[in-house]
């Protein structure tokens, strides 16, 4: 019994083998068999008729080792299975089939890996804090050494899918689920990368990552709301300390006003002060001189205009003692305090 | 006459053909086959190339020569502190040795099935020795090195050899989800009201300070004021002093009537007045 492999079954697969030589020289066939002279077309030499039959196949088997390579293809020639050279772009030739075949992987194509869009149990992860993370991502990778990438490893999108996990998951089982939804992307992303490299380096993999990018980093649904909460606590945080900052913004102008203000009062006081005591005391030194002149002119004189000023506006009553209508007095002040008790 | 020919010719080929196809067999670079000779073993091939055979006597054996892949299904295992989880590795295993595999395996999917059992025990003897935490943390890829060298030994015999054997999954099982949604629930709603929490401290702080401020302010502005008065009192003072001691004897009478003027203000006074008596009358009598 013997174990055949399915690589050569697989769709997709670079070892793409043309099941049939290629249609070319056996179209051309035809013209050239019209064009043959009279003595082999007229059927009485069937010998002739066989060789230029076998000459046509083996022309036809030689012309199918003419192949193609594409800008964004190497050319992986095997000779009985065995690698003998790699090819470039352009119009190549090898030994027919089945002496020699050719694979054509395609190597500045980037393939992309998508982990985490299906089910929920490929996209929660623990992390290093026992929280849990809804995550997912992409690989971008492309080929980096055919002969490695062909050879090397059976069903390769599978094992850099399992890889990209495995390495996802080790390295958020060591991040802080805070770290994981902010600030930490672009390490995880990176360390991802790298040691994914390194794995598949391991594997002789033949594949370069181009690229690891976190497309979802969520808490799942169930706390959602919790994280929601959060954001919230850290706006009122930012909007309490706003406020706060907003009063004393304005305290401190009033402040810085009024004391101004006490000031100014102070100084105008002062000034006010001083100018009085100017005014009085050159008011008394005028007068000063007129007493001189005169002293007792002039103290009858202040005098009366003293009295003058008390009693103008006052209450009064004039009493003639020897009168005799002194006893009942209803002095107005006293008057006034007994009507207001009550 | 002529189609005997042609039959007899087509036949040789066809020999021919038969023979040539008996002989020669190419081996890839992913193959690698052990030629059995009525079942007795003869030799390993491994080269990629042309090689050749006895044909009828000799038979190719094919095997893979890349590595393999197992993804073995999520298994419970429990830690030493007594957590279930649910494990769930991928293996690279190569076949290096054929007759060995060949021997001991005979195929790939019995392959499959022994060393799926193989890694499932080696993880269980492991992580049965380890705890979660260690796994929640940079010691999680020494324990996948562990369960690789385990499997590694199990299979020694075997013709295989183990690329290497990760875990890409240990996670608790579902239904110890809902336990860590709550505590992960209780966290945020610490963590929230820690925010808030501080953000009450500091918004205080802010305000007290605005108010502490304010008032060593307003302080220092009545400080510079009651200096700033009493120069203009005491300068006043100076002034009204240099005034009134130029005639001590006129200040005397000046100060008393204007002692008088202010303190018997008219306001809520009644004087009671005998016209009889004093200079102020003396003209109405």
């Amino acid at each position: 019994m013997t174990h055949q492999n399915d690589i050569f079954k697989t769709t997709g697969n670079p070892w793409d083998i043309p099941s049939s030589p290629e249609p070319g020289p056996e179209k051309k066939s035809s013209d050239f068999f019209e064009n043959l002279p009279p003595v082999f077309k007229n059927g009485q030499n069937p010998k002739s008729f066989i060789m230029i039959g076998v000459a046509l196949l083996l022309g036809g088997w030689l012309l199918s080792g003419f192949y193609q390579v594409n800008p964004d293809e190497q050319g992986i020639v095997l000779r009985f299975g065995k690698w003998t050279e790699t090819t470039t772009e352009g119009w190549r030739y090898h030994l027919p089939y089945p002496i020699e075949q050719v694979l054509k992987p395609k190597i500045t194509v980037t393939n992309q890996i998508n982990i985490g869009f299906g089910s929920l149990d490929e996209s929660l992860m623990l992390t290093g804090d026992r929280n849990i993370v809804d995550l997912s991502f992409t690989v971008q990778w492309r080929i980096q050494d055919p002969i490695e990438y062909l050879f090397n490893i059976r069903d390769i999108e599978k094992t850099i899918k399992s890889a990209a996990e495995s390495v996802m998951r080790d390295t958020i089982s060591q991040v802080h689920i805070d770290r994981a939804l902010a600030e930490g992307r672009s390490d995880i992303e990176r360390i991802v990368q790298e040691n994914l490299q390194t794995l598949l380096n391991d594997y002789k993999a033949g594949v370069m990552i181009t690229r690891v990018s976190l497309k979802k980093v969520d808490p799942p649904q169930q706390v959602i709301e919790d994280f929601l909460e959060v954001e919230r606590a850290q706006s009122d945080q930012g909007r309490i300390i706003n406020q706060a900052q907003a009063y004393h913004n304005e305290v401190l102008p009033k402040a810085r006003g009024e004391a101004s203000e006490i000031i100014a009062g102070a100084r105008g006081y002062k000034e006010a002060l001083i100018a009085h005591a100017e005014g009085e005391a050159k008011r008394f030194m005028v007068l000063a001189q007129e007493y001189e002149k005169d002293p007792k002119l002039m103290k009858k004189r202040l005098s009366n205009e003293t009295l003058e000023s008390i009693y103008k506006g006052a209450k009064k009553v004039v009493v003639d003692p020897k009168s005799g209508i002194l006893p009942h007095m209803a002095l107005p002040a006293v008057t006034q305090e007994t009507e207001q008790k009550p | 006459m002529i189609h005997k020919r042609t039959i007899l010719f087509t036949a040789i080929t066809g020999v021919f053909l038969f023979l040539v196809s008996g002989i020669f067999f190419t081996i890839t670079p992913i193959e690698q086959a052990i030629i059995l000779q009525f079942g007795e073993y003869k030799r390993t091939i491994q080269d990629p190339g042309l090689h050749t055979k006895i044909p009828f006597i000799e038979t190719v054996i094919l095997f893979d020569k890349r590595v393999l892949s197992i993804d073995s299904l999520p298994e419970q295992i429990t830690t030493t502190d007594k957590k279930r989880l649910v494990v769930d590795t991928y293996t690279r295993y190569k076949i290096v040795d054929p007759l060995l595999f060949y021997k001991r395996l005979y195929n790939e999917a019995q392959a499959q099935a022994k060393l799926s059992s193989i890694i499932g025990s080696s993880l269980k003897s492991i992580l049965g020795k380890t705890s979660f935490d260690v796994l929640l943390s940079d010691r999680r890829s020494h324990v996948m090195e562990q369960v690789e060298k385990h499997v590694e030994e199990s299979v020694a015999t075997m013709g295989i050899q183990i690329v290497d054997v990760r875990i890409r999954r240990a996670d608790l099982p579902p239904e110890n989800s809902e336990k860590i949604f709550q505590l992960m629930r209780s966290e945020r709603e610490r963590i929230a009201k820690d925010l808030r929490a501080r953000g009450q401290e500091k918004a205080r702080e802010i305000q007290a300070e605005a108010d502490r401020e304010k008032t060593v302010i307003v302080a220092k502005a009545q400080k510079e004021s009651t200096i700033i008065r009493g120069a203009g009192e005491s300068k006043s003072a100076q002034i009204y002093a240099d005034a009134f001691k130029t005639n001590r004897d006129f200040y005397d009478f000046y100060r008393s009537m204007q002692a008088y003027r202010t303190a018997l203000s008219p306001e809520n006074t009644t004087y009671v007045l005998n016209p009889k008596e004093g200079e102020f009358f003396k003209f109405l009598k």
